[in-house]
């Protein structure tokens, strides 16, 4: 189970609305390599995690991968607020409105929603880290582009603590990978 | 800021230290000096949360919480992601 902390990871503070930068954002929420599916992704494979510590580990990222999704929807949220019917349409916001009105769904930048296709349990310790170094790789380079698209002091703050922690879980899985499939008793600080 | 907003950028601040060391000691389980650590922001932690909850209401849920008084305050605005609970 699980335990709720009434606060945000980092905090996220946006002043400006941009409707704009929500729509591209919101690809880290429902995108193909947004933090709903890296936190589904973890927490659905550790169940056939046959080494204790990397149960722990899919445990411990998956649960701060929804920190992330709530950092990420606080954006958007923050973002869309107090929107008027015009700057609606004029952004291109319009296309979501008519749907979800101000609403945090989870889709792509592109409006595909959120698919289980994005995440994988293969039951295979080698596979599944594999992918999961893949995911965060990917991650990382979706919030690099989209630093790349936005200038706002306020949005790209919380996206680069957002990019870090990317970088961080690549480190930590790299370590289970080798580690445990290298059979040296499971610890990065143990020697065989 | 607020000093209700400092507290919880605080306490941001040690719960990320912390889960810092738990990823570092799920692949580092005999590390004495994460352990040491761990166990030195758990502790600052606790304090800044307990002053945090004394003044200002409950941070984390638990079984024994049923509100002061009159009042169950657990659902009192902000919620974390409106920009009044990050200011």
């Amino acid at each position: 189970m699980w335990q709720y902390k009434k606060k945000l990871q980092y905090p996220v503070n946006i002043k400006n609305p941009n409707p704009k930068y929500a729509q591209i954002i919101i690809s880290q929420y429902g995108g193909p390599d947004g933090e709903l599916g890296a936190s589904m992704r973890y927490l659905t494979q550790r169940y056939s995690m046959p080494y204790a510590e990397v149960k722990g580990l899919l445990t411990d990222i998956g649960t701060e991968e929804l920190a992330h999704l709530e950092m990420i929807c606080a954006m958007v949220y923050q973002l869309t607020k107090n929107l008027s019917e015009k700057e609606i349409v004029a952004s291109g916001f319009d296309k979501y409105f008519v749907d979800h009105t101000a609403g945090i769904y989870p889709i792509a930048a592109s409006g595909l929603p959120w698919r289980a296709e994005y995440i994988q349990a293969k039951g295979d310790i080698i596979t599944d880290l594999h992918e999961d170094l893949a995911a965060e790789q990917k991650a990382r380079t979706t919030y690099d582009n989209l630093l790349r698209l936005i200038d706002d002091p306020d949005v790209r703050d919380p996206l680069k603590f957002l990019r870090q922690r990317e970088i961080v879980h690549y480190q930590r899985f790299g370590e289970a990978q080798q580690t445990r499939c290298n059979d040296n008793g499971g610890a990065a600080d143990k020697t065989a | 800021m607020n000093k209700k907003n400092q507290l919880i950028r605080k306490i941001q601040a040690l719960d990320f230290a912390i889960y810092e060391m738990v990823l570092y000691l799920d692949t580092h389980p005999y590390c004495a000096q994460g352990l040491r650590l761990l166990a030195q922001y758990r502790a600052e932690r606790k304090a800044a949360v307990t002053e945090y909850e004394n003044t200002y209401g409950k941070l984390v849920l638990t079984a024994a919480d049923a509100g002061n008084g009159n009042r169950w305050n657990w659902v009192n605005d902000p919620w974390p992601w409106e920009n009044e609970g990050n200011e």
